[in-house]
């Protein structure tokens, strides 16, 4: 049983005389925070401390005057660990009574000495309880119960987006962009982003993005680490920067269009060569580093243009040519004996992807040329009702627009919308006129 | 970027015996199985996304008491057990069911994730059992994610569950508390598979935490 709150006042020496149901309420008002206690006040008389309560009590005495003799044998009685007595006084109290008073309540727990209030005023009547609020805060929670706690509720369902321990020793950054004023007046733009699942996990994000320039050749690369794969975005980042750069280091002074396929196969092999040399450096199995691979080379002439490319596993490399004409240089990846499995690059010896290896001649320039990884041409499905309005589009809108040194975080932002039910890492590699 | 705003959803079945055996105990453990089931995919953002809940009873006859719906929109039906075990009709009901709610994959765009079904029974089924599956099994086996096929009880036939699926599981036990641990491990499941990121890589299988020492694979070979 909570504690019954006892207030006594000395009806004595007032202009006017206080008013009991006022007290009661201001009493109760403050008591609203503290806990669900009932209060009664009552006037001073002759009786009053033979008519403490008998249940357990916290009292509070303001006194004006000085007490009818015969009282001390009573409270002493009524006094004990359940029954708390704390005294007020206005300055007509006699000193006599306070010291006795004093005296009988100085062992009881939070024990105070009586509190002297200035002048006989309602004001002060006021503080009078907040000084009593004050001790009552104090007997919490030993003798006052607690509060009831807040009432439990369910968090709606949400995503979080918890950062990827950067301390890893292969830590890659959760969004990256990049870009590269290319050959013949092109400009290249890199943006990838990590995805749902991986930002809600604190994971890696697994997808990767390079980009390579020569005087003659403008090289994009993407790749999609597979999510199975624990070092997945090792395998993802070796494949794209290791290609992108030995095609860079071996492409010719004067290159001629037949050096295009040799040079995808180059980047291949690079890419290849590198998962292998990282897994037996490490000792790792290769399948950790299970990633995709869409690697193209653009070769622009005056009024034409060459284009190699390669890929393997998911994702789509289309390009768009001056006349708005759109051309998908990929088909979508999947395993012809609908197995499910995902196609990697270590998932079939080098010639096999060697052969995959295309070089498209235009006899017009290409406006632009997109490589993404399938977090992003998933979310194009069906390909030739969206790419033009919403890939191509949005991509002259709200990319192509800026300079070249806005157009990354742009891109970024481009490729970071929310969408129900699409959770995967996004990487887009576009390569513009511009 | 605004892409068109279609969903790859996978859907769920859940084929629930309500036969006169599951009376009492086992009738509420179950209802309150699936209402877990749907509590705790509301509370998992992937699984809120592309989950689609399905429940399909079967006694006297089958009946899809839920239609496949979002776990947003899904209802979890009332239960109740009685009757006899018409296991042959469930199956050809399910067959019905995937024809219409399955969105397949089509040019230039993938459909619905493969389904995942979880059937539970704790008898003997009472139709003619075998034509609906070997017809089901014609027209839709290899199209499905995963088909779960928890056998309770000491009734049970798993042999008849094997001709069904290979993905038999055994309980003796029908207490409440097993049961709860077996949709425990059905919610997890679901919840394991939706969040599966890669497309082509999540068409089948099911990923699926280990199993309560309650339940054992039951497996002929």
């Amino acid at each position: 049983m909570p504690p019954l709150l006892h207030l006594i006042v000395d009806p004595r020496g007032w202009a006017t005389p206080p008013d009991t149901e006022m007290l009661s309420a201001l009493l109760q008002a403050r008591l609203r925070d503290l806990a669900p206690l009932s209060a009664q006040v009552q006037l001073l008389d002759e009786r009053w401390a033979a008519e403490l309560p008998q249940a357990a009590a916290v009292a509070l005495l303001i006194l004006a005057r000085p007490l009818a003799d015969g009282w001390q044998a009573a409270l002493q009685a009524w006094l004990d660990d359940q029954h708390l007595l704390y005294i007020a006084f206005f300055d007509g109290a006699a000193l006599d009574d306070l010291r006795q008073l004093a005296t009988l309540t100085a062992a009881q727990p939070v024990a105070r000495a009586p509190h002297r209030l200035a002048a006989q005023t309602a004001s002060q009547l006021n503080a009078a309880l907040t000084w009593f609020e004050g001790v009552l805060k104090k007997l919490q929670p030993a003798f006052l119960p607690e509060p009831p706690p807040p009432p439990v509720r369910l968090a709606p369902t949400r995503w979080r987006n918890l950062p990827s321990n950067q301390q890893d020793a292969y830590a890659y950054p959760d969004w990256l962009t990049l870009s590269a004023a290319g050959a013949q007046g092109y400009s290249l733009i890199g943006a990838s982003y990590r995805g749902r699942t991986h930002a809600h996990q604190g994971s890696f994000r697994d997808d990767a993005v390079a980009l390579g320039v020569t005087p003659h050749w403008n090289i994009l690369a993407v790749a999609d680490g597979a999510g199975t794969a624990t070092l997945a975005r090792i395998g993802s980042n070796l494949a794209v920067t290791s290609a992108v750069e030995a095609i860079r280091a071996s492409a010719p002074d004067a290159p001629t269009p037949d050096d295009l396929g040799r040079a995808v196969w180059v980047g291949l092999e690079a890419a290849y060569h590198a998962l292998f040399n990282f897994a037996n450096a490490e000792y790792l199995p290769v399948g950790d580093l299970n990633t995709t691979l869409q690697l193209l080379i653009h070769f622009p002439l005056e009024t034409s243009c060459y284009v190699g490319v390669v890929h393997v596993g998911d994702g789509l490399v289309v390009a768009e040519a001056v006349d708005g004409q759109i051309y998908s240089l990929t088909e979508p990846d999947t395993d012809p004996n609908d197995g499910g499995g995902t196609l990697f690059l270590t998932s079939a010896p080098l010639n096999q992807w060697k052969r995959r290896a295309k070089v498209y001649q235009f006899d017009e320039r290409l406006n632009l040329v997109a490589l993404m990884t399938d977090g992003l041409s998933s979310d194009l499905e069906p390909y030739d009702e969206l790419l033009q309005p919403n890939l191509f589009g949005a991509l002259r809108q709200r990319v192509l627009c800026y300079p070249l040194p806005l157009r990354e975080q742009a891109l970024l932002s481009l490729i970071s919308y929310e969408r129900r039910g699409s959770f995967d890492d996004r990487t887009l590699a576009v390569l513009a006129r511009t | 970027m605004n892409t068109e705003d279609y969903v790859r959803r996978r859907p769920v079945y859940l084929l629930l015996d309500t036969s006169g055996s599951m009376r009492g105990a086992p009738i509420q453990a179950v209802q309150q199985g699936v209402t877990m089931i749907h509590q705790e995919l509301l509370n998992n953002p992937h699984a809120l996304e592309t989950v689609y809940l399905s429940v399909i009873t079967f006694a006297d006859s089958a009946q899809q008491v839920a239609r496949l719906a979002s776990v947003e929109d899904f209802k979890p039906p009332t239960l109740r057990a009685e009757g006899q075990t018409a296991l042959g009709a469930a199956i050809r009901l399910l067959g019905h069911a995937f024809e219409r709610d399955l969105i397949p994959n089509s040019e230039g765009r993938k459909g619905d994730y493969r389904p995942l079904v979880f059937l539970l029974t704790d008898g003997a089924p009472t139709d003619d059992w075998r034509p609906a599956v070997a017809e089901f099994k014609a027209q839709r086996g290899s199209k499905i994610g995963a088909f779960v096929a928890l056998g309770c009880g000491t009734n049970v036939n798993t042999e008849t569950l094997r001709a069904i699926t290979n993905d038999v599981l055994y309980m003796k036990d029908t207490s409440p508390d097993a049961l709860k641990q077996f949709f425990r491990w059905v919610s997890s499941s679901i919840q394991k598979t939706s969040q599966r990121i890669e497309t082509i890589a999540t068409e089948g299988g099911l990923e699926s935490p280990p199993l309560p020492s309650v339940m054992k694979w039951d497996r002929s070979t």
